[in-house]
C-alpha cells in the first residue's frame, strides 16, 4: 500500500514536471521573429566543415552567450545579432541589426528581407547561406539527404543521445536497450 | 510462480519495451522524449523493486543456502 502511494507521487510529480513550460520566449520576443530557419532543416545534419572561430576572426565579430537560449554576435561598432534558440523545435530566430556588409546579415525589424542566414548547431557554426540559396542548397545538399552508413549513424546517434540528465541516466542504466533502439533507427528509419 | 510475480514480470517486460520506444522517440528528436524515457525507467525500476521486495525472503534464503 505504501509502495503504491510512493509510485503514485512519483508519477504525479513526473506529470506536473512535464507540464512545466520550457524555455518559452516572452510574448514580445516571440512576436519579434526576424528570421526563422526552415522547419525541416536539421542544422546538425549539415556537414559543412567551417570553424566558428574562423568565421568570428574573419569578420571581426565577438561572440557572447547572453543566456541559455540566446547567443549574441557583435562587432566593435556596437551592432549585434542575437541567435535565439526556440526549444523544443530546435529552431533559431535571428534578431538584431546588420552586422557586416560582406556577410550581409541584413535583418530588419518585421521579419522580412534577410539576405543571409546562419545555420547553427548547439556548439558550432555550420554555414552561411543566402536567402535565395537556402532552398537550393537544402534541396541539393547531398550530405543533408544522404543515407549515412550504419556505423556513422550509430556513432552520431549514440553520442547525441546523452543531451540531458534523464537521457544520460537512461543511456547509462539501459545501454543495451538504447543501443538496440539506435540500431533499429539506423538500420531501418534513418533517411 | 504466483500471480503477483507474474504481474511484476509483465510490468518489467512492459518497462523494457517502453524504454525501447522512448529511446526511439528520443532519437527521432521528439521534444517530449525525455518525459517518456523517465516514465519508462520508473515503470521498469518499480517492477524490479517490486520483484525484489516481494521475493526478498526467497533471495535471502538463496544467499543463506550459498553460504552454507
Amino acid at each position: 500500500m505504501r509502495f503504491n502511494r510512493i509510485l503514485f507521487f512519483i508519477f504525479l510529480s513526473l506529470i506536473l514536471w512535464s507540464c512545466e513550460k520550457d524555455n518559452i520566449l516572452p510574448d514580445e520576443e516571440a512576436n519579434f521573429p526576424v528570421a526563422e530557419l526552415h522547419s525541416s532543416v536539421q542544422p546538425r545534419t549539415l556537414n559543412q566543415e567551417k570553424d566558428f572561430n574562423f568565421i568570428l576572426q574573419r569578420y571581426g565579430l565577438e561572440f557572447d552567450q547572453i543566456d541559455n537560449n540566446t547567443q549574441r554576435l557583435y562587432n566593435s561598432d556596437g551592432l549585434f545579432l542575437d541567435i535565439i534558440e526556440v526549444r523544443p523545435n530546435e529552431k533559431y530566430i535571428l534578431s538584431g541589426t546588420i552586422i557586416h556588409d560582406e556577410i550581409g546579415l541584413i535583418v530588419n525589424q518585421n521579419g522580412e528581407n534577410f539576405n543571409e542566414i546562419f545555420l547553427f548547431t548547439d556548439t558550432s557554426f555550420q554555414d552561411v547561406l543566402t536567402d535565395s540559396e537556402l532552398g537550393y542548397r537544402i534541396a541539393n545538399d547531398e550530405n543533408l539527404f544522404r543515407h549515412r552508413p550504419f556505423g556513422e549513424c550509430f556513432k552520431d546517434e549514440w553520442t547525441d543521445f546523452c543531451d540531458g540528465f534523464i537521457s544520460c541516466v537512461a543511456q547509462i542504466s539501459h545501454p543495451w536497450t538504447v543501443a538496440g533502439a539506435v540500431s533499429i533507427f539506423c538500420a531501418f528509419l534513418d533517411n | 510462480m504466483d500471480l503477483r510475480n507474474k504481474v511484476l514480470l509483465f510490468i518489467l517486460l512492459k518497462g523494457h519495451i517502453a524504454v525501447i520506444v522512448a529511446a526511439s522517440i528520443k532519437i527521432s528528436d521528439n521534444p517530449n522524449a525525455d518525459m517518456a524515457l523517465a516514465i519508462a525507467m520508473v515503470i521498469k525500476f518499480s517492477a524490479i523493486l517490486g520483484l525484489v521486495t516481494y521475493n526478498f525472503s526467497k533471495i535471502k534464503m538463496l544467499f543463506k543456502g550459498k553460504n552454507i
